[in-house]
Formats: structure tokens, sequence, C-alpha cells
């Protein structure tokens, strides 16, 4: 943390970051570090550790659920849904879009496509019979596809300036970070990190077969309704607030297992803290690697992610994973 | 709670009234009559298809039945939160899909699930089961990396530890389907020893089980379904008969009896071909 908030475009000392913590604190002083610091780096590095645990718990609670350990976040549509919203918004938007008031419209489309896309797959997913997981799988790919679809649709249409945008957003970026934001997300976030947990028995359960988990006592069905939701709206809000960021959702639970085994128990927090380590980690080197310039932190975490997750697949076999 | 024990024992703790099934249209049972006491175990056999696996299901509260009348301790079983009946009844299915990298003590202990019984005796019930079920020497290996034969132990165990108690079993319903497909012989016998280990403390058990030597070795009671009808209900030196075989499965048989303890021995004679 310290060393994310000391590293970027103006180096500082740990030291100095510390006495900007201080002055930021106790909002005294308006030095070159503590600006950078109080204003910039802080709710940026802030926001990078609660987005990351967002994702990482929201992964962790959707390989459970879809008893698949390469399950993502996105498989059920909200980030597709999300993307849709989000450039929508830009090209439909335009002189709206300018300013502080013009991201906020962006994220709120976001948030809102990311949610009416699980809305409509678990929709889709759901008969008489219960919600099938399967289904809501190929679903979410179909929803995925057609929003990919139209987003490309929008895209076509676009001008150069809205082309950019999106695509910009697509990569995903945490340069819009500031206090309101960071406040929000923190809300979600916290909200999972003390909920999901109470959880982890029924996750642990499920592994085993949804008619086995509800042999066990299980309310299968309310357990499902509960984890989507809350995937959606923790994925819809980091979608909303730092654009599509990959990997973090898949790779981390899946290495948080290898260590310390499959019991939600440990999984879901582990996977927090270690998906916020990533995203600060990621963030970190998006902003030093080309200073002045900023890397968009999603390519940072599908660089070190793809090769890691390939690397995975190869040793399966070496961590009791069946082919 | 003395007082509902034994309200528990008079009430007989499963029974089915021409109950029937049909989740997907056509019918898969059709006019079952059932009543299991505490202690009794129940053999079910048939031809593949004939139905085996779906009632266990329908008792389990997998499939809803559409007709008749199925209770569980005299209650109807619709009437059962899934967490009230995970406490009395456990269920081992003949195919697991779990692929997770779990050890086989923590498969086990997921049988503890709907029990607040404490992590202390949770442990001596873990200790017992295993025990039992010859999984003392595999409990820190990977489930996933587990033979057919110790898988299907690993989940015996699981189930086996769901309906566990130090006092009596009566009122608990322990239903397997092919719990002995993937075991040697050595383990069938221990498995089956298991359940008669449990029957006699009280519980209720009902089995699906393809080798009919096996379920005439155990069962006090055998049902044997064809296309979802009930065709025979009665002790195994009741229904095991040479026509019965002729008519169910098209097996020519001879029907012995064992030297020992005098159940029905089933040896089917081959017709070449």
């Amino acid at each position: 943390m310290a060393v994310a908030l000391s590293s970027g475009a103006v180096s500082l000392s740990l030291s100095e970051v510390g006495r900007a913590l201080l002055d930021t604190l106790f909002d005294r002083g308006n030095s070159q570090g503590a600006v950078i610091i109080g204003q910039i780096r802080l709710p940026r590095v802030l926001l990078a550790a609660v987005m990351g645990a967002t994702l990482a718990m929201s992964g962790a609670a959707m390989q459970g659920l879809f008893r698949n350990p390469l399950a993502d976040p996105s498989l059920i549509g909200v980030t597709a849904g999300a993307s849709l919203g989000a450039a929508l918004v830009i090209v439909t938007g335009g002189s709206l879009l300018q300013g502080y008031m013009g991201l906020t419209l962006v994220s709120a489309g976001a948030f809102v496509g990311g949610v009416i896309a699980v809305l409509f797959v678990y929709r889709l997913a759901t008969s008489a019979n219960g919600t099938s997981v399967a289904t809501m799988l190929l679903a979410g790919i179909a929803i995925t596809a057609f929003a990919g679809a139209t987003g490309s649709l929008l895209e076509f249409f676009a001008d150069n300036d809205m082309l950019r945008r999106i695509s910009l957003w697509k990569m995903g970026g945490l340069d819009g970070a500031n206090y309101p934001r960071l406040l929000l997300a923190s809300i979600v976030s916290g909200a999972m990190l003390v909920l999901l947990p109470r959880y982890a028995g029924a996750l642990n359960a499920l592994l085993l077969g949804e008619s086995e988990a509800r042999h066990l006592g299980i309310n299968v069905d309310s357990v499902k309704v509960a984890l989507i939701t809350w995937v959606a709206i923790g994925v819809g809000t980091s979608v909303a607030m730092v654009g599509t960021i990959a990997f973090v959702g898949l790779v981390v639970p899946h290495i948080v297992r290898m260590l310390a085994g499959p019991d939600h128990r440990y999984l879901l927090p582990a996977s927090a803290l270690a998906g916020a380590l990533l995203l600060v980690v990621a963030d970190t080197l998006a902003r030093v690697l080309v200073a002045p310039t900023e890397l968009p932190v999603g390519v940072i975490t599908a660089i070190i992610g793809v090769p890691f997750f390939i690397s995975l697949l190869r040793n399966r076999h070496h961590y009791g994973l069946q082919s | 709670m003395g007082c509902s024990r034994e309200l528990i024992a008079a009430v007989s703790i499963l029974q089915l009234r021409h109950v029937s099934a049909a989740p997907w249209g056509p019918a898969l049972l059709d006019d079952i009559n059932i009543s299991l006491e505490p202690g009794a175990i129940l053999g079910l056999a048939g031809p593949n298809g004939a139905g085996k696996s779906s009632l266990l299901r329908l008792i389990a509260g997998d499939i809803n039945s559409n007709g008749g009348e199925l209770t569980l301790a005299g209650r109807p079983l619709s009437h059962w939160t899934p967490q009230q009946r995970a406490l009395r009844l456990a269920f081992l299915p003949q195919m697991s899909l779990l692929s997770f990298p779990y050890t086989v003590e923590e498969v086990v202990l997921l049988g503890r699930t709907p029990h607040a019984s404490g992590n202390e005796t949770d442990r001596v019930i873990l200790e017992q089961v295993l025990e039992l079920t010859d999984t003392l020497d595999l409990r820190h290996r990977l489930y996933t990396q587990l033979s057919g034969g110790e898988r299907q132990r690993t989940q015996l165990a699981r189930v086996f530890t769901q309906i566990w108690g130090e006092d009596s079993l009566a009122g608990k319903l322990l239903l397997l389907d092919e719990p002995t497909s993937a075991l040697d012989l050595a383990h069938q016998q221990q498995i089956l020893s298991t359940v008669q280990l449990l029957a006699r403390r009280g519980c209720a058990v009902v089995l699906a089980i393809h080798d009919l030597n096996l379920a005439a070795s155990i069962a006090d009671t055998v049902l044997v379904l064809d296309c979802g009808r009930q065709v025979a209900l009665g002790s195994p030196q009741q229904v095991f008969t040479q026509s019965l075989f002729k008519e169910v499965f098209q097996v020519d048989v001879i029907v012995s009896s064992h030297p020992q303890q005098g159940f029905p021995l089933i040896i089917p004679q081959r017709s070449n071909l």
C-alpha cells in the first residue's frame, strides 16, 4: 500500500507519504505532497483495493455456485451488459458527457446495463423447476454475444472521440477515483465482505451438487438468488467505477483455492484480500511503467493473468483439479 | 424429548399410499404403496429403468409426486423445510458431481452441515464413521484423486455422518442408491454390515441394489419394480421366485438358499446366443 502510494509520476519517499497522510488526515496544509497523496493517490489506491476485493469475492462465489473452477463473474452477463450500458450512454449522451457529471452518467449506464443483463439471464434460466445453472451459463454466453454485437454496432456509428472513450473505458482504469466513488464502492464491498461469508457453508455443500446440497438442508434456490444478486451488484458497481477489469475474478479465487483448499469459509475472505492486493499492484504498475502517462489497468491484469492462467491449466492435475 | 421419541417409534417413519410421479410427462412411478417402520431395511429391485432411482429421489424430495400421499414420520413430505428434513433423512445418489479438490475428511464433514452439534461432536462422529467405511487412511487425500470405489466409500461416509447420533436413530431414514456398485467384495460386506448396524439402532433404510444376492442378504423386505409399477412386495424368500425372474427380468434362474444364513441365493442360467 505504502509503495503504491509513494510511486507514480511524481515520486515521493515513504516519509513524505507518511507526512502527507497525516496532513490529509488532520486537514491541514496544502503541500504538493499532501495534494498528490490526499486528492489523487489515496482514493485511487483504496478504490483499487476495494474493487479488487469485490471482484475476487464475486469470482469465488460464482465459481462455487456454478461448481466450475473456471467460472468468472462475466459469465452471467454482468460485464457485457455493463459495457453495453456504458457505450450506449457515451454514444447517445452527446454533450451531456462533459466533466464530472458525464463520468457518473456513464457509470450509472454501466450499472443499469449490468443489472438488466443479469435479470434477463436469470429469467431465461428459471422455470417452474427452479433455476438451472447450466442454462444460466448458456444464457450468459448468449447475452454476452448479443451485448457485444450491439456494442460493435454502436461503435460503428460512433465518432472518433466516442470510439476512443468507449475503448479506453473497456480497458478499465482507476483514474476516475475520488472520495464519493470510494465511499460508494466501500459500502458495496463492505456489505459483500460481511454477507457473503454467511453463505460459505451453503457454497461448500453446493460443490457436492445441487440436490446433495438440498439434502444437506440448504435452501438452494434462495442461496442462488442471494448470491447472484450480490455478484450483480458487486460486479455492476466495479464495472461502473473502474471499467472492465479482466481476470481478477477468475484467477484470484483460483490461486487461493490452490493454496488454501476449496473451503469457502477461508476462500471468500482470502480471495478478497488477494484480489485487493493484485489490483493495487496492477494499478501501481499501470501508473509507473510508462509515466507520466498511464496504461489501462485492465490490460495489466490481463497481461499478468493470462500467462498465470495458462500455467494453471497445464498443471491442473497437480492441484487435484479434474481435466 | 423422550415422549416425542416414543411417538416417532409408534408412527411409521415412511409411508407411501397410491403415490405416482410423472415429472416429465410419462409416468415414472405409478401407484406405489409402502410403509416403513424404524429399523426396517427395504431393498428395491428391478431391471434398468424400472424406477428404483426415481422412487428414491421422490422420497428424498428431488422430484414431486402428482398423486397419492407421501409422509415422513407422519407428516406430508412437502411440509418439511429442507433443514428439518436434512436432520432426519440422508440420501446417497448414484453419481457424484464433485470435482473440487476437497480432502476426504472435508467431504465427510459436509455431512454435518445441517447439524449444530459443535466441532467436538462432529470430530468424534467423523472418527467413528471413517473407521466404519475404511477411509481412515484416505482422510487427507484429495477426493478428486481417488478411485471410484474410494469415492463411493467417502460419499457413504458423508451420508452416514449426516444421520449419525449418539442415541437412538429411530425416526431417521437413510436412502442409498447403488451403495456397493463400485466396491470390492470386502468393502461390500463392510458397508452392508454398517447399514445393518444403523438399522439395529433404529434407522430405517431404503436401498436400490442390482446385486440381488446382496439385496436378499440384507433386506428384510424387497420391493420389485417394473416400468414404474409395484410388481411384488414381501420378504426376499416370498418375492424371489423363479417365475418372478422369468417375468420381470426375462432370465432363467435357479433359486437356492444360503447354506448358513438361509436367505435366497439366485444363480442365473445363461442362454447361449
